[in-house]
């Protein structure tokens, strides 16, 4: 009958009540959490930083220990290329060697754009062309391994930001799909995060060296320089 | 209006717009792949004919040929298996064997490493990406004097024709 249906309570109209009243209490205890200032001081965060704590969670989304992922395939890339070349065939070093690698900047040249003259100097002076080809090799067995292990982070990753922006005249070398822009895109924007969240000092030698020395950069003078922090 | 902004938040703003900015740009300068149109220039040999000359000799006839190869993969070198020289009365087919065997000498360009420009009986002209070199061919007939079409072949891609004029 119409009557009696209005004045009971059918099963849908229990269960909507049930999750109403969840959902409020859910409310009044967040508010409660936070207005008793459980973990935060809210009173000393601007806005932005409440908005992004409260948002991001930061019990465990920014925790930068997830970083240390990031930190070893940026600095394996590195380290494996420069082992590749100086240690395990170091053929590849030897300009008198089918395996030279200076034939790989042949390959750059037709579409190198702005890069052309740079690498055009450096092939046609042998002695350049072994010397930077060394020199890159080991600079970037460095980097990887600060990398990875956490030395002079920040520094590394500025080395690994030039570098990957270095080899920019390769980035249109891609016969499967856009090989090597990829690599580079994706190791420029790995080392821009690793050099600005000071990676090193979770999981890493810097968080002695920040403990000791606190925050240093390569000078504190200079004007360019000193934006370049160490660790 | 006045904004204030913490430091934080300046560095994290400039420095995403440099690396929107790199990758986005580079990606279009390499492949166009922003705004098109798109491009692979390494799919695909692409061999150019910068120089050529052909000059009578005693027997027969010095024809110079600088190539370099300015598209394709970086792993194997562009093959140019055949050649063709032809006017408006007559032609002949070079084949790789007879390349290799009318090849006296090949002169590298400065630039070009341990891998430079070759020739052999299978492939024919052998140029790595990027390098090049002039071919120095001893051709056992005679050019008359006169306008001919050069015409080279290379597996999976069109001919590239170019004119040279005998003396």
């Amino acid at each position: 009958m119409p009557s009696s249906s209005c004045n009971t309570p059918s099963v849908l109209d229990v269960r909507e009540g049930f999750w109403t009243i969840l959902f409020l209490k859910g409310i009044e205890s967040s508010y409660k959490f936070f207005e008793n200032k459980h973990i935060y001081d809210f009173s000393v965060l601007t806005h932005g930083e409440k908005m992004s704590k409260v948002k991001m969670n930061e019990g465990n989304s920014t925790r930068m220990e997830y970083l240390w992922p990031l930190r070893f395939a940026a600095g394996w890339m590195f380290l494996d290329g420069g082992l590749r070349k100086a240690v395990l065939k170091p053929e590849k070093l030897n300009p008198l060697s089918a395996s030279f690698v200076g034939g790989k900047l042949v390959n750059f040249l037709p579409h190198a754009g702005p890069f052309k003259p740079f690498l055009l100097m450096t092939l046609e002076n042998r002695v350049l062309d072994v010397t930077f080809l060394t020199a890159f090799s080991y600079l970037e067995i460095v980097v990887g391994l600060f990398l990875i292990l956490g030395v002079l982070t920040r520094l590394a990753a500025f080395g690994a930001l030039l570098m990957s922006a270095g080899f920019a005249p390769a980035y249109w070398l891609g016969s499967t799909c856009e090989d090597e822009w990829q690599i580079g895109a994706l190791l420029v924007a790995g080392s821009l995060v690793l050099m600005l969240t000071a990676s090193g000092r979770t999981w890493g030698f810097d968080s002695l060296l920040y403990r000791r020395f606190g925050d240093r950069a390569l000078s504190r003078r200079l004007p360019l320089l000193k934006w370049i922090k160490l660790w | 209006m006045v904004i204030h902004m913490e430091k934080v938040v300046i560095v994290g703003i400039v420095f995403a717009i440099i690396a929107v900015g790199w990758i986005l740009g580079t990606g279009q300068w390499a492949y166009g792949n922003v705004v098109g149109p798109l491009v692979n220039y390494s799919k695909l040999p692409k061999v150019e004919v910068t120089y050529v000359s052909a000059i009578p000799t005693a027997n027969g006839t010095a024809l110079r040929l600088n190539l370099t190869d300015v598209d394709g993969p970086d792993a194997y070198p562009a093959s140019v298996t055949m050649v063709e020289i032809v006017n408006s009365t007559w032609h002949v087919f070079l084949n790789s064997s007879q390349l290799a065997n009318y090849t006296v000498t090949v002169y590298q360009s400065p630039w070009n490493e341990n891998k430079g420009d070759a020739v052999n009986w299978y492939s024919g002209f052998e140029i790595p990406l990027g390098s090049q070199g002039q071919f120095v061919l001893n051709l056992p007939f005679k050019l008359s004097p006169g306008v001919y079409e050069l015409i080279l072949y290379t597996p999976a891609v069109k001919p590239v024709e170019v004119s040279f004029t005998s003396s």
